[in-house]
């Protein structure tokens, strides 16, 4: 996996800006079950 | 000579098939001429696991001119095109796939290839990768085609029990923008409309998941005049998909005004028995993505009193609140169970990346880290510019001064 440069903007922040932006605009999305949080990290 | 296939006397179908195809090609066909003359593969074992199409028969040319010796499985039950496997057979290739196998018998076509030994596994899904691991072969490398491999692949990784270096074929620009988007795009709408023969023009498409399958399919089902909703768990790719244009929501509101539904989030349990419920009659279901989990189709089963089959690849179901809805392909990869999957233009980029990547393997044997790698940069860009020449599109190259102002911080 490629390391990321130290100068990128942190996930998280690009993440919340997306949230807000959406928020602002009222609109909604889904999140992820926990077992499909569960399923993506498996390789079986 | 070694193999199973569905019947040996389409083979002449198979290799008209294939033949019209390798016209579509043109990228694959140069990589063929190099091949046939250097031959990197010269006495080695390929045990591939891809989608039986007439585009990956063009890829095994490609490796069987290099001098390789190929075995081939199916990367999905019903994504097999009979009359290909049967050229294949023909043509000296070790191929175990035919449409329709069970789960039982996909598997025992992974192990015969996985037997065979490889020293290079060429994979989709993951499903050989894994089956090598387990087995304990010991393989120069690998490369992976699919998102759904590399997620798995990467998970492996993470528990530290990938024991042979890995490329991500799929994660290439020049696949990923590519196959994923305008091949995914164009591919299910072929699958959705064999089956249904449906009008798309004035219908609620609802596309799951905004990665690049999902923005191309977003894409084509709005030029067919669809209204497009999209669902997605990523703020960043949702907040895409409105600024593209597009609707919106979470899914429950969505499965209410839906009139086709299409899954591509390489994740499980997308649409399920909540979301069923709340469906219109008639709604029709589809998936895109590699697994058949994304629409349960276990909890569809469950939730319907009364199944049967309308035509080929489009079963009925008749829920207990006595509405119907329409299940494609079983839920399997609807652009391959119902279609032929991706065309020709762009599985020539994808599998010109199978081929520089196997080709990198062998050359760089043993010195290659046991990781998940990318796809070289050298043989991203080299498949790009052979594509333009292919299409006889010619562009711009940087000036010394250009390069020297890029490379400057004043």
């Amino acid at each position: 996996m490629r390391v990321i440069p130290a100068i990128d903007v942190p996930e998280e922040i690009d993440a919340r800006v997306a949230e807000l932006a959406l928020k602002a605009m009222g609109r909604r999305i889904d999140s992820l079950t926990r077992e499909q949080k569960r399923y993506m990290e498996s390789w079986k | 000579m070694d193999y199973k296939i569905k019947d040996i006397r389409l083979a002449g179908s198979g290799r008209l098939n294939v033949d019209w195809a390798a016209r579509n090609m043109p990228v694959l066909s140069l990589l063929m001429d190099e091949f046939r003359k250097s031959k990197p593969f010269d006495g080695i074992r390929i045990g591939a696991c891809l989608h039986v199409t007439k585009e990956t028969a063009v890829l095994v040319r490609v490796l069987k001119a290099g001098g390789a010796e190929v075995f081939l499985c199916g990367s999905n039950p019903l994504s097999t095109q009979d009359d290909v496997a049967a050229y294949l057979a023909y043509d000296g290739i070790h191929v175990f796939a035919w449409k329709g196998e069970t789960d039982k018998e996909y598997a025992w076509c992974i192990n015969k290839v996985a037997d065979a030994q490889p020293q290079i596994t060429i994979d989709d899904g993951g499903d050989l990768t894994i089956a090598a691991h387990e087995k304990g072969l010991k393989v120069w490398g690998g490369t992976e085609e699919t998102t759904t491999g590399v997620i798995r692949l990467k998970a492996l990784e993470k528990e530290g029990r990938l024991r042979y270096p890995v490329i991500a074929v799929n994660n290439a620009k020049t696949k990923m923008m590519f196959d994923n988007r305008y091949g995914t795009g164009q591919s299910t709408i072929d699958g959705i409309l064999r089956a249904t023969s449906i009008l798309l023009a004035g219908k609620s498409f609802v596309v799951a998941g905004y990665g690049w399958c999902g923005k191309g399919l977003a894409m084509r089902a709005r030029g067919m005049g669809a209204r497009v909703i999209v669902t997605e768990v990523d703020p960043v790719k949702a907040l895409e998909a409105v600024m593209d244009g597009f609707d919106v929501m979470p899914m429950p509101e969505a499965a209410a005004i839906g009139d086709i539904f299409v899954t591509v989030t390489g994740n499980t349990d997308v649409i399920t028995s909540e979301h069923f419920a709340l469906m219109k009659d008639g709604a029709i279901l589809a998936n895109s993505g590699h697994f058949d989990v994304e629409v349960s189709v276990k909890q569809l089963k469950k939730a319907a009193k009364q199944v049967r089959k309308i035509r080929e690849g489009l079963e009925e179901y008749v829920l207990k609140n006595g509405k119907r809805v329409y299940l494609l392909g079983e839920g399997r990869l609807v652009n391959l169970a119902c279609a032929e999957g991706h065309p020709s233009e762009v599985m020539q980029m994808s599998f010109a990346n199978q081929a520089l990547s196997a080709q990198f393997i062998v050359k760089n044997r043993g010195g290659i880290l046991t990781r998940l790698i990318d796809v070289p940069e050298e043989i991203d860009a080299r498949v790009a510019e052979l594509a333009l020449k292919a299409m006889g599109r010619r562009i711009d190259s940087l000036t010394r001064e250009q390069k020297r102002y890029m490379e400057s911080w004043k």
